[in-house]
C-alpha cells in the first residue's frame, strides 16, 4: 500500500468516523422503511393479527425517529467526534433527503420523472427538515450546556444561533404538517405542481 | 380549485366599493351564479304530471356503512334506512372513477370522467359541459345545486338552476364549521354554522317556495362524510367505546401515516379517524331524516323521487388503503337507495343489477320527459324502478386517472359479478380477483394458470368496454 492509498483510507474512515451517526440514522430509516414496504397487509406472515398490528405501528413510529427527530443527537454526536458545523448540518439533513430519495423514487413509478422529482419536494419532506434542524438546534445547546458544565451560566453555553434554528425549524414544522394537517402547504404545493406540469 | 383565497380576497375588494356590504356577508364576483334556461313549451306541457326529484349525494360514504346492512353492527342510519324500507336498494351501484370530482361531474352530466374531462381532482370543468339541470329547466323544472361542487377551474355559473349555493373554500372541500358559502355568486359568511345542517336548511328553504304545480329537482350534494371527519358537537363521541370489530385483519392504527396513505388528511390513529366519521354519518342521517320529513310534511313527499347515493366509497384498513381512488369494492361501491311512494312498486325491495353514476342524469331526464343527451353515457334507472327484472347491463368499466401528489397508477377495470381485472397504466401489474372464493378482494390470481383463460377473456371485454366509453 502506498503512503498515498494509506493517506486516503484513513481519510475515508475519519469521514465515516465523523458521519457515523448520520449513517446509522439513515440505515435504521431505510431499514424501518423496508420493513413497512415488504409486510404491511401481510399479517397472515406474523405469529397473530395483534402481533402484526404492534410490529407495524412500531416500525411507524420508529421510523418517525430517524426522519423527524434524530437531529438532537447527531449534531452533538458529530461535533463531539470532531465534524465542522456544515458537515453536522448535512448529517442531520441526510435522513430526510434519504426520505426525499426514496419518495421521489416510488413516485417514479407512478408520474414521469420530471414530476416524480417534484414529489421529493413534498410537505412531509419540507416538516421533517425542520423538524431536524429544530430538534438539533436543541441538541446543540444541550451540548454546549454540557461541555461548559450543568452549573456554569447560560452565558457560557447559550447560542442565539441555536435558538433561531429551533425557532424557525418548529415554524417550518408546524406549517407542512401540522397546522391544519398541513394543508396550508399542501395547496400551495399542488399549485405550484399545477403551473409546473398541468398547464 | 383555481379560485384561491387571494382571488376570492380581491373579488370582494371590488365586490365590496360596487355593492357594498350585506350585513352577513359580502358581494364578490366568484362565480356560482344560476343562469335560466328557456322552456321549452313542447316539453314542459305535460310537466305538472312529473314528479319532483330529489338527488341527495353524500361524500366518500361507503355502501356497506348504512345501519340496515348490518356490517357495522354500532352504526345507526334511521332516516336512510327508512328511506330503504320505502324505497328501492341497489346494492351494486358502483361510481365510474373512485374520486371525487369526476364522480360529482359524471352525476350531473351522465358521462365517464373521460368524455366530461373532470378527470381528476386537478382538470378543470369545462364551461361548455351540459349538465342535467339544462334538460331538466328546459322541461319545465325549477332546479337547485345545493352543497358541494368541488370541480377543478374557477366555479363556473351552473346553467338550468335558480339555486346555487356551494362553497369554494380549501379547494372547494369546505370545512364544518363555520363553512363560507357562495349564495348565487355572492360569497357570504356562515358564523356558527355546521355544514350539513347548513346545506339542509337552505335544501328546505328553497323547498317552501315552490309550487305544487310545477315539479322541482333539487340537488344536494353534502361535505359529509369526508375528512376531516367533523360531527356535529351533540354526537362526537357517540361511538368511543364501541369494539371497531369490522375493521379489517390487515389494518393497523398508524397506516394513515405510511406513504400510500399521507396525503388522505387522516393522519394519525385510523380507530379516531373512523370514529369520527360514523359519527359524522349519524349527523348526516340525521339531516337527511329532516329533509325527508319536511317533504313528506309538505304533501310532496308521495310523488317525489328521493335518490341517496355517495360519489364514492372508501377504505378503512382494507388493502392497507385509507381512503379511496382504487378499484377494490371498498372504493367503487355506492349506497344507492330511490324512494318514490307514487312510482316503485315493491318498496323495500333490492335490485341486483351493477349500475352506475352516469345512470342518475339520464335517470332523472327520463323522469321529467326530457330528452337524454346522446353525449350521455349512462342508461335511465326507469326500467329497473319498475321491473326487477328488466334487462340490463352485466358488467362495468372503470376508469382512474393520474392525479398527483397521490401514488396510485391510472387504471381501468372491468368488474362484473364473478370477476375483478384491473390494468394499470404503468407502475403495477394487472389484478385479477375471484369474487366468489374472494369477495374481499385480496389474492390476485392474474398469475395463476387456472385463470389464465378467464383473464384472458376479461382483458378482452375490458378492451371493448374501453372502445365503446373512454
Amino acid at each position: 500500500m502506498s503512503v498515498t492509498e494509506a493517506s486516503a483510507g484513513a481519510r475515508t474512515r475519519h469521514l465515516l468516523y465523523l458521519a457515523a451517526p448520520a449513517i446509522v440514522s439513515v440505515t435504521t430509516y431505510l431499514v424501518l422503511d423496508l420493513v413497512l414496504a415488504a409486510r404491511a397487509g401481510q399479517p397472515e406472515a406474523f405469529w397473530s393479527v395483534e402481533g402484526y398490528r404492534l410490529t407495524m405501528n412500531l416500525a411507524v413510529l420508529l421510523r418517525m425517529g430517524p426522519l423527524f427527530f434524530s437531529g438532537i443527537l447527531v449534531w452533538p454526536a458529530m461535533r463531539a467526534r470532531g465534524a465542522p458545523w456544515w458537515g453536522c448540518a448535512l448529517g442531520i439533513l441526510a435522513t430526510p433527503l434519504a426520505f426525499a430519495v426514496v419518495s421521489g423514487i416510488r413516485a417514479a413509478a407512478f408520474f414521469p420523472p420530471l414530476e416524480a422529482a417534484y414529489y421529493a419536494t413534498n410537505p412531509v419532506v419540507v416538516g421533517a427538515l425542520g423538524a431536524q434542524v429544530a430538534t438539533a438546534g436543541i441538541g446543540a445547546l444541550v451540548w454546549r450546556w454540557h461541555r461548559a458544565g450543568w452549573r456554569s451560566p447560560p452565558r457560557g453555553w447559550w447560542s442565539w444561533g441555536a435558538v433561531i434554528a429551533i425557532v424557525a425549524g418548529l415554524l417550518t414544522t408546524f406549517v407542512a404538517v401540522q397546522w391544519d394537517g398541513g394543508q396550508h402547504l399542501f395547496y400551495p404545493w399542488i399549485l405550484v405542481y399545477r403551473s409546473l406540469f398541468a398547464g | 380549485m383555481e379560485v384561491t383565497r387571494r382571488q376570492v380576497l380581491g373579488g370582494l375588494a371590488g365586490g365590496a366599493a360596487v355593492a357594498g356590504l350585506s350585513a352577513c356577508g359580502t358581494s364578490a364576483s366568484v362565480g356560482g351564479r344560476p343562469i335560466p334556461v328557456a322552456v321549452d313549451p313542447a316539453l314542459s306541457s305535460s310537466v305538472a304530471s312529473r314528479p319532483n326529484l330529489v338527488v341527495i349525494l353524500s361524500d366518500d360514504h361507503r355502501a356497506d356503512h348504512l345501519g340496515a346492512t348490518g356490517s357495522v353492527p354500532f352504526l345507526q342510519t334511521p332516516a336512510l334506512d327508512s328511506l330503504a324500507r320505502q324505497g328501492l336498494t341497489f346494492d351494486h351501484a358502483y361510481c365510474t372513477t373512485a374520486l371525487c370530482s369526476p364522480s360529482r361531474a359524471s352525476f350531473i352530466t351522465g358521462q365517464y370522467a373521460n368524455r366530461h374531462g373532470v378527470t381528476n381532482n386537478i382538470s378543470a370543468w369545462r364551461a361548455e359541459t351540459v349538465s342535467v339541470f339544462e334538460g331538466l329547466a328546459a322541461a319545465g323544472y325549477r332546479n337547485a345545486y345545493i352543497g358541494k361542487w368541488h370541480m377543478p377551474g374557477a366555479l363556473p355559473d351552473l346553467r338550468g338552476v335558480e339555486r346555487f349555493v356551494t362553497f369554494t373554500v380549501e379547494e372547494g372541500q369546505g370545512v364544518y364549521v363555520d363553512c363560507p358559502l357562495i349564495i348565487d355568486g355572492v360569497e357570504t359568511a356562515r358564523p356558527g354554522t355546521y355544514i350539513s345542517t347548513d346545506l339542509t336548511d337552505f335544501a328546505l328553504e328553497w323547498l317552501a317556495t315552490q309550487d305544487p304545480a310545477q315539479p322541482f329537482c333539487l340537488f344536494l350534494a353534502h361535505k359529509a362524510v369526508h375528512h376531516e371527519f367533523e360531527p356535529p358537537p351533540d354526537l362526537r363521541g357517540t361511538y368511543d367505546d364501541v369494539p371497531l370489530d369490522e375493521l379489517p385483519d390487515e389494518y393497523f392504527t398508524y397506516q394513515t401515516l405510511i406513504d400510500r396513505n399521507v396525503w388522505e388528511g387522516t393522519a394519525g390513529r385510523l380507530e379516531t379517524a373512523y370514529r369520527r366519521y360514523c359519527e359524522t354519518l349519524l349527523g348526516l342521517d340525521r339531516e337527511i331524516g329532516r329533509l325527508v320529513d319536511a317533504l313528506d310534511a309538505s304533501g310532496a313527499g308521495a310523488n317525489t323521487a328521493v335518490f341517496y347515493t355517495s360519489d364514492n366509497g372508501y377504505s378503512w384498513g382494507e388493502h392497507v388503503l385509507t381512503g379511496k381512488r382504487w378499484a377494490y369494492d371498498d372504493n367503487i361501491r355506492l349506497p344507492f337507495i330511490v324512494r318514490w311512494p307514487d312510482g316503485i312498486p315493491d318498496p323495500g325491495a333490492t335490485r341486483p343489477q351493477p349500475i352506475l353514476n352516469i345512470d342518475v342524469a339520464p335517470t332523472l331526464l327520463e323522469l321529467a320527459g326530457a330528452p337524454i343527451p346522446s353525449s350521455v353515457q349512462g342508461a335511465s334507472l326507469v326500467p329497473l324502478l319498475e321491473d326487477d327484472e328488466a334487462a340490463w347491463r352485466e358488467e362495468i368499466f372503470y376508469e382512474y386517472f393520474a392525479d398527483f401528489p397521490y401514488n396510485i397508477p391510472p387504471s381501468q377495470a372491468i368488474r362484473t359479478d364473478a370477476q375483478l381485472y384491473v390494468e394499470y397504466e404503468r407502475g403495477l401489474p394487472p389484478e385479477l380477483y375471484d369474487l366468489a372464493t374472494d369477495p374481499r378482494q385480496l389474492r390476485n390470481v392474474a398469475e395463476d394458470p387456472a385463470y389464465a383463460e378467464v383473464r384472458s377473456d376479461l382483458a378482452l371485454r375490458l378492451a371493448d368496454l374501453r372502445a365503446r366509453y373512454a
